[in-house]
């Protein structure tokens, strides 16, 4: 349909609009981007209620686009950061045309990758996501800019060539290009090499340590807007091409390689938490927290039931909301304070509370707080990765309660002590923080209470792609 | 009928002819206006002489219309030096050979006509190279010249022993046919082969016969860079691929060393010493001529995999960006007198020249093989094509090739958007050489993009074989 | 077969020549007897094999060989021509030896 179609063009003609209105007005191009955002926003809420939840035979635009219960949660959150960033990055002094251009670029890009319904679609838009984000860290990040921004570009670049020659390899194998209802596995002995080189690029993205050294980097000296993107949708291409692409291409592969992938993700879980508690620099502490989380997604993509894979699509969605928030935050506090070494902060719940509640909110979602949304998920995940595994999941609860330890001395060290006199007459978070904050807290609450949004949405395309794959 | 074949390299001659007389007059710019006038009608021809309907027969007369176009645009991006130095309006005329030599190499179907064209062609090569006007640029011509010589002596020997074993026809399919019954010995034929090859691969600056590239791209003129970097390996890989890919060329009638493997090897050899070796250039033009070479090693993979329009699709979407790439060197100089040539000094040109810097981000990120532009078209389809005929490993080599690209064609980027502010530039002399590149990345975006639109993704399958 | 191996024997002499001779005047001379050597061999193949099996029917190979070591004349001569200008315009600064033109790496 269309209204697909329509969801890829609005960001990218609002990026247009946005850099040539930038020339002519000044200030304008912030104010055109929300509006883009916002209109995104409602397209993708119409996009959603009218969109069949059991595949996505026949609702693509000729064959290029479609959207169903698995890519919808995706598109949606793709939608909401997108407004999100054009909040928090309101302020932007430098080159703001081309800054919220390349933002709305990035948007549209990151919608094509999950409404594509041709493989080779899938890649073009994977491969677009790259340049803006490479312009975003090396033209409007941090001192460390220039090496990140590389890093990022080579790492995500040699994972999706390869990941190309395995496209290429399936193609030649049989495989048809369209994804979703009509896609076949390839031979058995096709299968190892597809998948193996379809895993190279999604592992970098998700990413699956070891092949994680990009992130915390290029997290770290982002601006704001890249820094929530980056956390809160891009890693998610990796997992969603894993449900998409490489299971249905290649299952006895993916379920060969189940164990080491899963050893991988524990290893993930704990390794990123132990980072993450070695962090003097909170922005650096949330980047590791984030490999932690998406440890689980790669534990539950590996046990590959119907459950677990709900339960990564239930992780992804939280994991985007509760990063997207903290970075948010973050940048937030390194607009007033210029730093974010720990041990310079302190005792900000008084100096600035609606910032400190906000953060001790995300912290307890980052958690894993019942009630909030990332507990849904990672209980999904522990189970099945208990019946698929059995006791080696002491790992994924030690991971857990490092998650705790982490989080909650970060609240206690930034948030509570003694006040820093340096920070005393910070200014608070203003009307358009707050509304940001409130778009994310909203399903924050909401996934934690009310999980079925999501798994009602995507279990049902799992279940049918599982069964398929005949496991 | 022969006539319209013709006609492109006899306008293409025509026009540079007319720039020799006009020179002679001393009307410099009417002398350069007549070569691109004859590009521009070469190019033409073709294109006014397309049968109605798609099909493979589109593929030559749009690839002459390309190599024509780029030159046009050369000779454009050209105009301030060919209008105000004394040796300019020769440039011009010898860039209108060039492109008329190049047109023969790529519409001709026999050997002796072949031996004619690359001659022209590197004839022509030799002088706009001396004509870079700096002691350097005669030294690299001398050298040049010695190899080309060289090259030649060997090209004449295989084409002699082909063409006597063809029984003095020189076509190329009666080549492949007739040599399974010559007289000649099979040792012989596949010696005459694989010279045939190398041979070609000198021409077109491929692994182990590239000496020549760096020394002559840096030391001309960039407008002449532009031209001999682009169009020269555009006709030479359009003719391997026409001459080493028919049927009847199977590893069956020779002896030893198929020209196939001969030929895998070095397109492997050029991937991989053409990106290591740029790796370590810090001259933005040195680093284009070794680039240049991993280039030619993606096309040629798409002449073992039997898939000679993936190719001549790949090598001229690099011959596209290439060219600009060289006029956009011309561009920053024109802008800035002084700069030295090296890409770190291009420091801060994202904010001096925006336009120019996009252009040649585009142009950047086009060679590197980033989809949405069309580098990626010919790479997307010569290394399906590879996978296709169970050349995966060359595939897989291709694409390490092209990220390991990224490493110094993202050092121009790095530098143009990364690194801080420069000092404000003079005023800009001439715009000609910036307008040049500006057209070849906006081509270079639609001819990257169109197949998005048009026909979808799945038209490449029609460039795929 | 003898006018074969002489084409060889001239033709390795010119090679030859230019891999040793220290003065560009002489390695543009055996350029042209390396390039002569090739056009022998031509002349010489095509007269020699060109009535033999495989032959196109109604073609003389052998006129047809030399009409092209004719056209080769032409192009080797074109080709010494070029050289010699360069070297005119190298030797107008001093240089005349082939150790003279290493300023050019590669």
């Amino acid at each position: 349909m269309t209204i697909l179609l329509v969801l890829v063009a609005v960001p990218l003609a609002g990026a247009v609009v946005a850099w040539v209105g930038e020339r002519m007005h000044e200030g304008s191009a912030r104010w055109v981007a929300l509006a883009t955002t916002t209109v995104q926003g409602a397209l993708t809420v119409m996009a959603m209620s009218t969109a069949t939840v059991a595949g996505p035979a026949g609702s693509g635009g000729n064959g290029l686009v479609a959207l169903d219960g698995l890519s919808g949660p995706l598109v949606s959150l793709t939608a909401l950061l997108g407004i999100v960033c054009v909040l928090a990055s309101w302020s932007t002094r430098r080159g703001p045309g081309a800054y919220f251009g390349l933002l709305l670029w990035l948007q549209a890009a990151v919608t094509a990758v999950f409404l594509a319904a041709n493989i080779l679609a899938l890649y073009v838009a994977w491969e677009a996501v790259l340049i803006p984000m490479w312009f975003l860290i090396g033209v409007w990040g941090h001192e460390g800019r220039r090496h990140a921004a590389m890093k990022f570009f080579v790492y995500t670049f040699a994972g999706s060539a390869l990941m190309l020659v395995g496209i290429l390899v399936a193609l030649r194998n049989g495989a048809s290009a369209s994804l979703g209802a009509s896609a076949f596995a390839v031979a058995s002995t096709a299968q190892p090499a597809v998948f193996w080189l379809l895993l190279a690029g999604l592992a970098v993205k998700i990413p699956v340590w070891p092949l994680h050294t990009w992130l915390p980097d290029a997290h770290v000296e982002a601006p704001t807007a890249g820094s929530i993107m980056l956390a809160g949708i891009l890693l998610k291409m990796g997992g969603y091409g894993f449900i998409r692409v490489a299971l249905p291409l290649a299952p006895e592969a993916a379920t060969a390689a189940g164990p080491l992938l899963a050893t991988l993700g524990v290893i993930g879980i704990v390794y990123g938490a132990v980072m993450a508690l070695a962090q003097t620099d909170l922005k650096r502490l949330i980047a590791y927290s984030s490999v932690s989380h998406m440890g689980f997604v790669v534990l539950a993509l590996a046990v590959g039931t119907p459950a677990a894979l709900t339960a990564a699509v239930l992780v992804m969605v939280a994991h985007g909301v509760t990063s997207a928030l903290l970075f948010l935050l973050a940048g937030a506090l390194y607009d007033r304070t210029r730093t974010l070494e720990v041990a310079r902060l302190g005792g900000l719940q008084r100096t600035i509370p609606a910032w400190g509640t906000a953060f001790l909110f995300g912290c307890l979602a980052s958690l894993g707080l019942p009630g909030l949304a990332g507990f849904p998920g990672e209980l999904l995940t522990f189970l099945e990765g208990f019946e698929a595994y059995g006791w080696w999941m002491v790992a994924v609860a030690v991971g857990v309660v490092l998650a705790g330890v982490y989080n909650l001395r970060a609240v206690r060290r930034v948030a509570h002590g003694p006040e820093v006199p340096a920070w005393k007459g910070l200014a608070d978070l203003d009307w358009r923080e707050r509304l940001a904050v409130g778009l994310l807290a909203l399903p924050i609450v909401a996934l934690g209470v009310w999980p079925s949004l999501v798994t009602s949405a995507a279990s049902p395309v799992v279940a049918a792609l599982v069964a398929r794959m005949g496991r | 009928m022969t006539w319209t074949i013709i006609a492109p390299t006899l306008l293409a001659a025509a026009g540079a002819v007319c720039a020799l007389a006009f020179d002679a007059f001393g009307m410099r710019r009417s002398a350069s206006g007549a070569a691109v006038a004859g590009a521009v009608a070469a190019g033409a021809v073709p294109l006014a002489l397309l049968p109605s309907s798609v099909s493979v027969a589109w593929v030559i007369p749009v690839l002459e219309a390309a190599v024509a176009l780029i030159t046009a645009v050369t000779l454009v991006g050209g105009w301030r030096r060919s209008t105000t130095s004394s040796s300019g309006p020769m440039s011009a005329a010898l860039g209108g050979l060039v492109l008329s030599a190049s047109l023969l190499v790529m519409i001709t179907h026999d050997m002796v006509l072949l031996l004619v064209g690359l001659e022209a062609m590197g004839l022509a090569a030799y002088g706009l190279t001396a004509l870079g006007g700096t002691a350097e640029a005669r030294e690299a011509t001398m050298k040049y010249v010695i190899q080309g010589a060289v090259a030649t002596g060997l090209l004449i020997i295989g084409v002699s022993v082909l063409f006597v074993a063809s029984g003095g026809s020189g076509g190329y399919a009666q080549v492949v046919t007739a040599t399974g019954a010559s007289p000649f010995p099979r040792s012989a034929i596949a010696l005459a082969w694989a010279l045939l090859a190398c041979v070609l691969a000198f021409k077109c600056g491929a692994f182990p016969f590239h000496w020549w590239a760096p020394d002559v791209y840096e030391h001309s003129s960039p407008p002449a860079a532009a031209l001999l970097a682009s169009v020269p390996k555009i006709a030479v890989v359009v003719a391997t691929a026409q001459l080493f890919v028919q049927r009847g060329l199977s590893s069956t009638m020779l002896t030893f060393a198929t020209p196939v493997a001969l030929i895998a090897a070095l397109a492997a050899g050029s991937i991989v010493f053409g990106n290591l070796a740029a790796l370590r250039q810090r001259s933005m033009r040195r680093m284009l001529a070794y680039s240049g070479i991993a280039q030619v090693g993606y096309a040629l993979v798409g002449v073992v995999s039997r898939a000679p329009v993936a190719a001549m699709l790949c090598i001229t979407l690099y011959g596209l960006a290439a060219a600009g790439a060289f006029l956009s060197v011309e561009a920053v100089g024109d802008g800035d007198p002084s700069w030295d040539g090296r890409i770190d000094t291009l420091a801060g040109l994202g904010s001096r020249r925006p336009r120019l810097a996009a252009a040649i981000a585009a142009l950047m990120l086009s060679m590197t093989g980033i989809p949405l532009l069309a580098g990626f078209v010919g790479k997307l389809a010569v290394f399906s094509a590879a996978v296709d005929t169970g050349w995966t490993w060359l595939a897989v080599l291709g694409v390490v090739g092209s990220v390991v690209s990224f490493g110094y064609y993202g050092r121009v980027l790095g530098a143009a958007y990364l690194t801080g502010d420069g000092i404000a530039g003079s005023k800009v002399r001439s715009g000609a050489a910036e307008a040049a590149t500006l057209l070849t990345a906006i081509a270079v975006v639609i001819a990257g993009m169109a197949p998005l639109f048009v026909g979808g993704l799945a038209a490449l399958s029609l460039f795929a074989r | 077969m003898s006018g074969i191996v002489v084409a060889c024997l001239l033709f390795s002499l010119g090679l030859y020549g230019v891999l040793t001779r220290r003065e560009i005047v002489a390695v543009l001379a055996s350029i042209e007897v390396m390039l002569g050597g090739a056009t022998l061999l031509l002349v010489v193949l095509s007269s020699t094999y060109g009535t033999g099996a495989g032959t196109a029917a109604g073609a003389n190979t052998a006129a047809s060989g030399q009409a092209v070591a004719l056209l080769l004349l032409a192009v080797v001569a074109a080709e010494a021509a070029v050289g010699l200008a360069v070297l005119v315009s190298l030797v107008r600064h001093g240089k005349t030896g082939v150790d003279d033109i290493q300023r050019v790496r590669g």
